[in-house]
């Protein structure tokens, strides 16, 4: 049976959210996100890649799940730095959820980008631009004033 | 350097002038021009990041200048006090709870845990 659902597709750093049934393509999907460039992108669920003939439900997008959508050329691979440690991840948007992933960061941890002499502190749902050598640096909250 | 280098080679990827500094056999690293966490005034800084126990905390992040701000760091208990022929400011502000165990934190985890003193936070 087909269900209707929502879909939060991410494309260049913006969300739209498109209802769609669950038995639909991603190829349809992908039509619906982004009527005028969908033959040029690539949707990926939690970093991984899927055909655009397979149906979003054996694919495991359910209801408000976030998906990406981002040309093949984003997705090459650059190494970033999280903790001190070498990363590899594809270029252009990386969610902050990945990049906790990726990581191995803590949901009570704060995860910053060190950028232009500046920690800024990243929100769980955010996205960042990654070009490559990018520096995070996480940390437990600190226990205060005293 | 007697900090490790992987730790030092992070900062110096955004902090490209950062040095060690010693006083009486405890090491610094000094950050000249940090940007402080937005609503700081001003806005950048010279820090001298004592990253080792000192003044009953497990460490310390001196500021060049006595910020004005709206973060939870509010009680300025170092004013002025000389450090390799500089004055500096503080806040009393514990990264870690003092008691406890503390983890190995990177440098660059013990300056962002000191900054949250000078961030407004969000609602």
């Amino acid at each position: 049976m087909a269900n209707k659902i929502e879909v939060f597709v991410h494309t260049n750093g913006e969300a739209k959210t498109i209802t769609i049934e669950d038995q639909e393509t991603i190829e349809q999907l992908l039509k619906q996100a982004a009527p005028d460039r969908h033959a040029e992108l690539e949707l990926f669920v939690e970093e991984e890649h899927h055909e655009r003939n397979r149906r979003l439900c054996d694919v495991g997008i359910r209801n408000r799940h976030h998906v990406h959508c981002r040309p093949p050329e984003h997705g090459k691979k650059v190494e970033i730095s999280i903790n001190g440690k070498p990363y590899r991840t594809h270029t252009g948007d990386n969610s902050v959820e990945h990049l906790r992933k990726l990581g191995g960061i803590p949901a009570t941890d704060i995860l910053s980008q060190l950028k232009d002499r500046k920690f800024v502190d990243l929100d769980n749902d955010a996205h960042v631009k990654v070009h490559g050598h990018e520096v995070f640096v996480s940390h437990p909250p600190s226990a205060g004033s005293s | 350097m007697a900090f490790p280098r992987n730790e030092i080679d992070e900062l110096k990827q955004s902090f490209k002038q950062l040095s060690a500094v010693t006083e009486g056999g405890t090491e610094f690293i000094l950050i000249p021009s940090l940007m402080l966490p937005e609503g700081c005034e001003p806005q950048q800084a010279d820090v001298l990041l004592c990253p080792t126990p000192r003044d009953g905390y497990v460490s310390r992040l001196f500021l060049s200048a006595k910020v004005v701000h709206k973060g939870p760091g509010q009680n300025w208990n170092a004013s002025g006090v000389r450090i390799c022929n500089r004055a500096w400011w503080a806040v009393s502000w514990n990264a870690i709870q003092p008691n406890a165990q503390p983890p190995a934190q990177r440098l660059a985890a013990i300056l962002a845990q000191h900054l949250e003193a000078f961030r407004c936070k969000r609602n």
